[in-house]
């Protein structure tokens, strides 16, 4: 039993660092260059994770499909708000963390988006329920459209190439 | 005429600081910290230029009204781009810079939006129009991106 216990920790204390880390208002705000938004309207805000994306593309000429991963957060707003809501801080009801796929060919202008939920988060980051994608539909709702998110990400894409190519010109530092 | 002369180029350095800087996409995608995206979807970009905003509230609990003025610029993508627009970066239709006041009546959740054509620049920053630019100007809903202005304007500012 002492043994199973061991392992139960051991394997525990290995999982951690993959373990996805608590999100809050706060920091997605705090950090505009990190989790980039790439959808916001009346109802929602969708950041981009940028250390976690990763695309891949066709080689013919133009790259005609491209895929995209990425951790993906989206913020709710309140339904109805009053003055109290803005001075306190209560205009997020929650942040959703998503596991994202965006699928697009370019050729055709098809985009897909795949999605899954991997923890939900009040607006100060406290875990509020299972990310048990069976559990509620609702979960899984978001507004935005496969396309709305691409032309925002792609952009940011075209701007990390721009700068890993500027960086690779830059003559070394003597 | 020298006097007139030397009147108009003092006018001109003193007009100068005031005067539109151009903006193109690369800019504005750059420095987000200065440049916060408010609103976004398929077709478009809002961005607003954090270093010329101008809050000015009620003196009631909570501040139940709160105005916003700021430079706004919004991104129009081209509709529906093809492959070629994707490899050769021309997705960018153009850059509209507005002077914007939002008008936010929190306790009712009514907003407003009030918009000045000041120029259009292309995705890399040549201007291609003025004030009296006859191109299509972009319509925005107060509701969409007020609740995004108000928490730009009040975030922390980074150390």
């Amino acid at each position: 039993m002492k043994k199973l216990y061991s392992l139960m920790m051991a394997g525990l204390i290995l999982a951690a660092p993959g373990a996805a880390m608590a999100m809050d208002s706060a920091a997605l705000q705090a950090d505009p260059a990190q989790y980039r938004v790439i959808y916001a309207g009346e109802d929602e805000v969708i950041y981009a994770d940028m250390d976690t994306v990763r695309g891949m593309q066709t080689m013919d000429y133009p790259n005609s499909i491209e895929n995209m991963r990425f951790k993906m957060y989206v913020e709710s707003y309140r339904d109805k708000v009053d003055a109290a809501d803005f001075g306190e801080g209560r205009l997020v009801t929650q942040i959703r963390e998503f596991d994202a796929g965006l699928y697009v060919n370019k050729n055709e202008k098809s985009y897909k988006l795949e999605t899954k939920l991997a923890a939900v988060y009040d607006a100060d980051g406290k875990a509020i329920e299972s990310a048990d994608q069976e559990e509620s539909s609702d979960a899984l709702k978001i507004r935005a459209k496969a396309k709305d998110l691409y032309m925002n990400l792609y952009h940011l894409e075209q701007l990390s190439l721009k700068q890993a190519a500027e960086q690779a010109a830059a003559p070394a530092d003597k | 005429m020298k006097k007139l002369w030397a009147a108009m180029a003092a006018g001109l350095i003193l007009a100068a600081p005031g005067a539109a800087m151009a903006m193109d996409s690369a800019t504005l995608l750059e420095n987000p910290s200065q440049y916060r995206v408010i609103y976004a979807d398929g077709k478009k970009a809002v961005y607003a230029d954090m270093a010329t905003v101008n809050a000015v509230q009620s003196r009631d609990l909570h501040a139940s009204i709160e105005n916003i003025s700021f430079t706004m610029y919004v991104e129009n993508y081209v509709k529906n781009p093809d492959a070629m627009a994707y490899q050769t970066g021309d997705t960018v239709a153009d850059i509209q810079q507005y002077e914007a006041v939002a008008y936010g009546n929190k306790n009712a959740d009514r907003y407003r939006l009030e918009t000045k054509l000041t120029a259009v620049y292309d995705a890399d920053g040549r201007e291609i129009g003025g004030p009296s630019w006859k191109g299509k100007k972009v319509k925005l809903d107060a509701d969409d991106l007020y609740y995004s202005l108000f928490r730009a304007v009040h975030a922390p500012k980074a150390e």
